[in-house]
């Protein structure tokens, strides 16, 4: 099936969903996006994850398409299969994550909707950079990357703030469209209202029993796409409109809520984690990217984009955010852990993807961390875009099992939550 | 960034780390190549499906208690350098990350020598010694020298008056010798080669790609199957010297410059120059097939890997990738892929 097809296929899906929730609305208008894509009637711009997704929408209402986000959503209903098994018979290798895989065999094939530019940053995925060269040279269109350095370095907001201002200029050239001030506060204030949004949503979610399905917050992850748009606004008051009123009504997914869990990483709507949670009726598990662009992870660290310094501003969310901030390792895992704390969580599970770098690189040290804790952590070696490559059985028994843990580290704690 | 003080010793792992700096500190830097062969202590620390090149120097810092210097090369080195900066067990040890702008205009190389410079102050809290731009501006002069020397040996090489498992063994001795040793050993090996004749083989390959602990194995081999490595474009061998760095600018912005503008490796955003490089050289030197080697798990040569294809197919040149996990003896399998691919020819 091409990638065309199944993007068809799932925006007639969501289509049919889109009234069932936040969630399902925002798959929707990304998969409108994807289709709009296919069929040229906007401007596309590939980007990767902490690319500066707020340059784009300036130009023309340019689509932000995450190339690696197609794959993994294509995960939902298994549609992306074809795509990872042909990037493994490109690569003549299956060495690097499905997700990679899945989108080298899209970009070979070239299935992906054909893009105007190429914009990604250096410290996310250096893999997903290497594609973004092979489609600079398949498509003959400018590959953009920033280059954003440790936040202790000095001058690295300026650095970062040049190449923003120069690549914006090389853009407005290319493109031929000459970007207005009025246009750049639109888009800054429909961001800046976003992400007052977020935080909105952050604050519900401390909520016990948690306010709102797992999804919803999940869907809060995916609006770093929509950014810009007035749909990423309506989206997130969506949800806060939905979390107040289930708190107001005590409406809430769980009632009896005994247990509430982070998960980390990327879960389709098909999978057996989300079978498990729903087979429990004390479990509420939060899906969450606490690395990588989650909004959540700027919240303490942002302040409103400037319109009238656009780059300098822009540059301070990307070196200050915490993936970026120092290179600290510290930073990433501490501010999970402050993050757990905060949003009284009872236990950590990370469902890192098969031969990620990034998201399982250091994942002993990052147990070590939580076991130094005495902070219930488990960590999956799933494959969040390929259910092919683990057995969904042994992922049920681990998860009871992690239950057992948590369970078993209150007892030890006098029933008290170790946050 | 820091942990306690640096030794006057301390790994490096890529070849965008400025030498001279720790040089003109009095740092001796050791490559740590290390080798999947060596009992593996980057279990505790490390996925296991991190390349054997990070399980190797995570390893061997155990071993020896080396302190490190990295770059942010690949995602593999930055989750590394995490894991020490997370793990007990490193509490002691000096681990800095520099990072290395992924291109080469004109703003990056106006911008790197700012990253040097908060490098250089960590050295001085860590050594507790003051910077000196002529301590820099004489490491400049040594490792240029040192680098003319091997660009020599590469020339022997290509030129096949050497063997290409006595050049890997020459480069393998530098590892850690130190510049002046280094140096030394260098020469002498130029003047023990000089008067060489030109070998008579059969074959003649260019071996490129991922860091190549296996590089000496293969050239055996290759020997053996009367053919010669007539060159190593890999981290380990000639990527180590492939710059020259001004010694009448400004110390900084001269390695800066010259670092940045070396031929550009499979982590740099278009490697396609290196990659010309290559091609020209196979054509210059009539050289018969190119061997690409990957380390499992390595995503950035398995992309370069792609993008080199390409570039043979559309030379009609004969390729042969090869995989490894990062260890010193040529895979048996890997030996008969390439001794098929010899055949071949």
């Amino acid at each position: 099936m091409l990638l065309k097809d199944i993007a068809r296929e799932m925006l007639s899906h969501f289509t049919e969903t889109r009234d069932d929730g936040p969630f399902y609305k925002l798959h929707y208008h990304i998969w409108k996006n994807i289709n709009d894509a296919f069929e040229g009637k906007r401007k596309v711009c590939w980007q990767g994850s902490l690319s500066p997704f707020e340059l784009p929408p300036m130009f023309d209402d340019m689509i932000n398409l995450p190339i690696e986000l197609v794959i993994s959503n294509s995960a939902h209903f298994a549609k992306n299969y074809a795509l990872i098994d042909h990037g493994s018979e490109v690569m003549e290798s299956r060495d690097v994550c499905s997700c990679l895989r899945g989108v080298t065999g899209g970009v070979s094939t070239g299935q992906y909707p054909k893009p105007d530019v190429l914009l990604r940053t250096s410290h996310f995925c250096l893999g997903g950079d290497k594609i973004f060269e092979i489609a600079e040279r398949k498509y003959g269109v400018p590959y953009y990357l920033v280059n954003v350095p440790n936040g202790d370095i000095p001058c690295a907001m300026d650095y970062v703030a040049r190449q923003l201002e120069y690549i914006f200029h090389e853009m407005e050239d290319y493109l031929g469209i000459e970007v207005s001030q009025s246009r750049i506060d639109e888009v800054y204030g429909s961001i800046n209202q976003t992400y007052s949004n977020f935080r909105k949503i952050a604050a519900l979610m401390r909520h016990r029993p948690t306010p709102a399905k797992e999804e919803d917050y999940w869907s809060a992850w995916m609006f770093s796409f929509l950014m810009g748009s007035k749909e990423a606004v309506e989206l997130s008051q969506d949800i806060i409109d939905r979390i107040e009123d289930n708190i107001e009504k005590k409406n809430f997914p769980v009632p009896k809520e005994e247990y509430r869990i982070l998960l980390q990483g990327w879960p389709w709507i098909e999978n057996p984690i989300v079978d498990w949670i729903r087979s429990h009726e004390n479990v509420s598990v939060i899906w969450n990217v606490v690395e990588y662009n989650h909004p959540f992870g700027y919240m303490d660290i942002r302040e409103p984009l400037d319109p009238k310094d656009p780059f300098r501003s822009l540059a301070k969310r990307m070196v200050l955010h915490f993936m970026t901030a120092n290179r600290s390792p510290e930073s990433l895992v501490e501010f999970q852990y402050l993050f757990l704390k905060q949003n009284d969580f009872d236990g950590f599970i990370s469902a890192g993807t098969w031969a990620c770098m990034l998201g399982m690189g250091t994942e002993p040290s990052v147990k070590n961390f939580f076991s130094g804790k005495n902070y219930p952590f488990i960590d999956f070696g799933l494959d969040c875009y390929d259910k092919r490559n683990f057995n969904e059985k042994q992922v049920k028994r681990d998860l009871d099992l992690f239950i057992n843990t948590i369970t078993k580290n209150r007892r030890v704690t006098h029933g008290k939550r170790r946050c | 960034m820091v942990r306690g003080a640096v030794d006057k010793e301390v790994g490096y792992s890529c070849t965008y780390v400025p030498l001279e700096i720790l040089d003109s500190f009095g740092i001796k830097a050791n490559y740590v190549i290390g080798d999947a062969s060596s009992p593996d202590r980057s279990q505790g620390y490390l996925s296991q499906n991190i390349c054997g090149f990070a399980k190797a120097i995570c390893s061997r810092s155990r071993d020896q208690v080396y302190d490190l210097v990295l770059t942010d090369c690949c995602d593999a080195m930055v989750k590394l350098h995490e894991s020490f900066h997370l793990h007990p067990d490193f509490k002691d040890d000096f681990a800095y990350l520099l990072t290395v702008p992924r291109s080469y205009e004109e703003l990056d190389i106006e911008y790197w020598p700012k990253a040097l410079g908060h490098f250089i102050q960590t050295l001085e809290q860590a050594t507790g010694e003051a910077f000196s731009e002529t301590r820099l501006a004489d490491s400049i002069r040594k490792f240029n020298k040192l680098r003319n020397v091997l660009r020599q040996a590469e020339r022997m090489l290509l030129e096949n008056t050497i063997w290409g498992s006595e050049y890997v063994k020459l480069l393998f001795s530098l590892y850690d010798a130190g510049a002046d040793e280094s140096i030394a050993l260098a020469e002498q090996f130029l003047e023990s080669n000089r008067d060489n004749e030109e070998i008579d083989v059969e074959y003649s390959i260019l071996v490129t790609g991922s860091n190549m602990p296996v590089a000496l194995s293969l050239a055996e081999h290759v020997q053996e199957c009367d053919g010669n490595a007539r060159f190593f474009d890999n981290c380990n061998l000639a990527r180590f010297y492939g710059m020259e760095v001004s010694e009448s600018r400004s110390p900084l912005e001269a390695i800066s410059e010259a670092y940045l503008k070396k031929p550009p490796c499979p982590r740099m955003k278009g490697s396609t120059p290196r990659m010309l490089n290559l091609i020209q050289l196979i054509k210059q030197y009539e050289l018969d097939l190119a061997v690409y080697h990957t380390v499992k798990f390595c995503a950035t040569h398995i992309y370069d890997y792609l993008a080199f294809r390409e570039l043979c197919e559309k030379n009609d040149i004969p390729l042969v990738r090869i995989e490894t996990n990062h260890e010193s003896e040529l895979p048996g399998q890997m030996a008969t892929r390439l001794e098929a691919a010899l055949e071949m020819l």
